[in-house]
């Protein structure tokens, strides 16, 4: 008797779970269902406002319009950079709460974004003639900031708490640095603040092959490192029984972390609170198993960007808006808001 | 099957264990008593090599374990720590599964050898009944028997514990030290633990090592070393030890802190 009710409640779980995983497949599905819906209506909305027929037309005729401009030269290119670079940013941030074992990690914490924003305004500021080498000096600054930080945090091994406080306290640093030269030179500071706010306006084709082609790289890796970053979340003790070597792990999965939001930095310069909460808000639906978790995250940072960036154009045309400060201004309540419900 | 020859343990100049040595034999079950902060818990992290030791060797069947790939030791040695933490959301099956990827490549995926593996160590451990829930949804003794039973799919020939049965109701404690027992009785597994409950080092264990501020105290058969005057020496603690006349067990009672 009592048998066959636990066989019964075991079934009907098992039917459960059965349904939760298929739930898992139809929620990614239906996020990159959002994602080109978000795509679509990007391409439309700007400085000129196009419907399908339209475009369809623009893009036909054989002749180069404006229009046909627009659309091919700026918009395609930009909804391609916001797309790339809210996957990048929505991965690292995945990666790096695996590493940190904690769910409130960001790339901001290991100075990438400090870093670059230090190397990028110094030659922006001071060496204004380098001034198109500053995707590569904010590369290798937030490099830098992030190997000062992982150097800072090493002893015997490394461990989150070490990370997160080297990690504040370079960015204070770099962070000061910044500010003193944006107060020395506060003439030229202007061309500065699109770029510390984050800012997709204004890139072609060039720099989406850049970007694309290391982003997929570094989004490629990551695919691999999905078991290990899995194994991390059951603490450095478990992951040294489950023979993973925890340091050489928490490395390597940080590097890939890093590479890939420095990247996205260095082109776009920098954008917060994406890769906080789109591996967040992931979590919430598909939960912590990153087999699910980094697929759904890097579909909705895309989404989440490349909605932004529609945002940051249309909300305060013809003046565009960094979308930096629209991800901080809507994300900052968004978040507020998750925080409030979690502890519901 | 594992002997610590002279192992010095401890963080930059603090040294917490000193000096020590023991070994275990195969099919033994060994207790490792002493009070807190004794250095029984870094002893077992040093033997599962979460921490590396400043001195010393740990053999593991005549072979230094230092030069071991920690992925071979895995398929070998399994451990368990004090506190175990798990994602919130992850189910029992799936926290079992991972004792399975020391015997997997990067890229294998679960197979019906891990199924099969899984279902006996899921039956082992009588975690059947809930094998689908969450494993945040349990209660303290569950989750204990859902980290053995992960720990058991690594099917290791060692069995290293934590305090196993710490902050467990006696029923519960009572169930997991007969499930150790049975382990190794059955399955012939070797078991390394530590433990806070006199008694049931004394009635489980085949072989005691007792350790005070990071040096060995005593070590050999429970019967033979666990006496009124070292328990006082140990723990500062005057005790009764009696031993049941039909069961065969040894009581130890607790009667006043000693007066220095």
């Amino acid at each position: 008797m009592s048998i066959d009710l636990a066989n019964k409640t075991t079934n009907k779980i098992t039917r459960n779970l059965t349904h939760k995983i298929n739930n898992k497949y139809l929620l990614i599905l239906f996020s990159i269902i959002i994602l080109f819906l978000s795509i679509g209506l990007s391409i439309r909305l700007g400085s000129m406002n196009y419907t399908f027929s339209e475009m369809v037309s623009i893009i036909k005729s054989s002749e180069m319009t404006p229009d046909k401009n627009i659309l091919l030269y700026i918009r395609f290119p930009r909804i391609l950079i916001a797309m790339i670079v809210g996957a990048n940013l929505a991965i690292s941030g995945a990666l790096l709460q695996a590493v940190m074992q904690n769910p409130l990690a960001d790339p901001g914490l290991t100075g990438v974004s400090t870093g670059a924003s230090l190397a990028a305004i110094t030659i922006m500021l001071i060496f204004p003639q380098f001034s198109n080498l500053v995707p590569v000096f904010a590369f290798i600054g937030g490099a830098l900031a992030c190997v000062i930080v992982f150097i800072l945090a090493w002893k015997n091994g490394i461990k989150p708490v070490r990370i997160i406080l080297a990690g504040v306290a370079v960015n204070a640093i770099m962070g000061g640095g910044t500010s003193l030269l944006s107060i020395l030179y506060n003439d030229k500071i202007q061309g500065v603040l699109l770029w510390v706010n984050g800012s997709i306006s204004g890139k072609n084709w060039s720099d989406v092959k850049l970007l694309g082609f290391y982003s997929a790289i570094g989004i490629v890796i990551s695919l691999f490192f999905i078991r290990k970053a899995n194994i991390l979340q059951l603490g450095d003790e478990m992951s040294t029984n489950l023979g993973v070597n925890i340091n050489k792990y928490r490395v390597i999965i940080s590097l890939i972390a890093v590479f890939l939001a420095a990247v996205s930095t260095a082109i776009v310069g920098i954008i917060g609170f994406v890769g906080l909460i789109v591996p967040h808000i992931s979590r919430h639906l598909v939960g912590s198993d990153y087999k699910y978790l980094l697929p759904l995250s890097i579909i909705l940072g895309s989404t989440l960007l490349v909605l932004g960036d529609t945002l940051a154009r249309t909300i305060a045309s013809p003046i565009e808006l960094p979308v930096g400060i629209i991800m901080a201004v809507t994300g900052g309540p968004f978040f507020l808001y998750l925080l409030r419900k979690g502890q519901n | 099957m594992i002997e610590a020859k002279n192992l010095c343990i401890g963080y930059e100049e603090k040294i917490i264990v000193d000096n020590f040595s023991f070994d275990v034999s195969e099919g033994e079950i060994l207790s490792v008593i002493g009070p807190n902060g004794s250095g029984k818990s870094t002893l077992l992290r040093c033997i599962s090599r979460y921490i590396k030791s400043k001195e010393g060797v740990v053999y593991f069947d005549k072979e230094d374990m230092n030069g071991m790939n920690i992925k071979n030791v895995a398929k070998k040695m399994a451990s368990l720590s004090q506190y175990n933490k798990s994602p919130d959301d992850i189910t029992v099956e799936d926290l079992i599964y991972y004792g399975r990827l020391p015997h997997k490549k990067w890229h294998e995926k679960k197979n019906s050898e891990d199924m099969e593996i899984m279902n006996w160590a899921i039956k082992e451990t009588s975690v059947e009944y809930f094998r689908h829930k969450k494993v945040s949804s349990l209660s303290g003794g569950e989750r204990q028997r859902v980290w053995i039973a992960m720990a058991l799919t690594q099917k290791p020939k060692i069995l290293l514990l934590d305090e196993p049965t710490t902050y467990l109701d006696i029923c519960h404690q009572l169930e997991v030290m007969e499930l150790i027992r049975k382990l190794n009785k059955d399955l012939k597994i070797t078991i390394i633990m530590v433990l806070h409950d006199l008694c049931q080092a004394a009635n489980y264990s085949d072989k005691v090592v007792v350790i005070k501020e990071g040096k060995l105290v005593a070590e050999g058969e429970p019967r033979d070393i666990l006496t009124t005057e070292l328990i006082k020496h140990v723990y500062n603690v005057d005790t009764w030890i009696r031993e049941d006349i039909i069961q065969g067990e040894i009581m130890i009672y607790p009667i006043q802190v000693c007066k220095i």
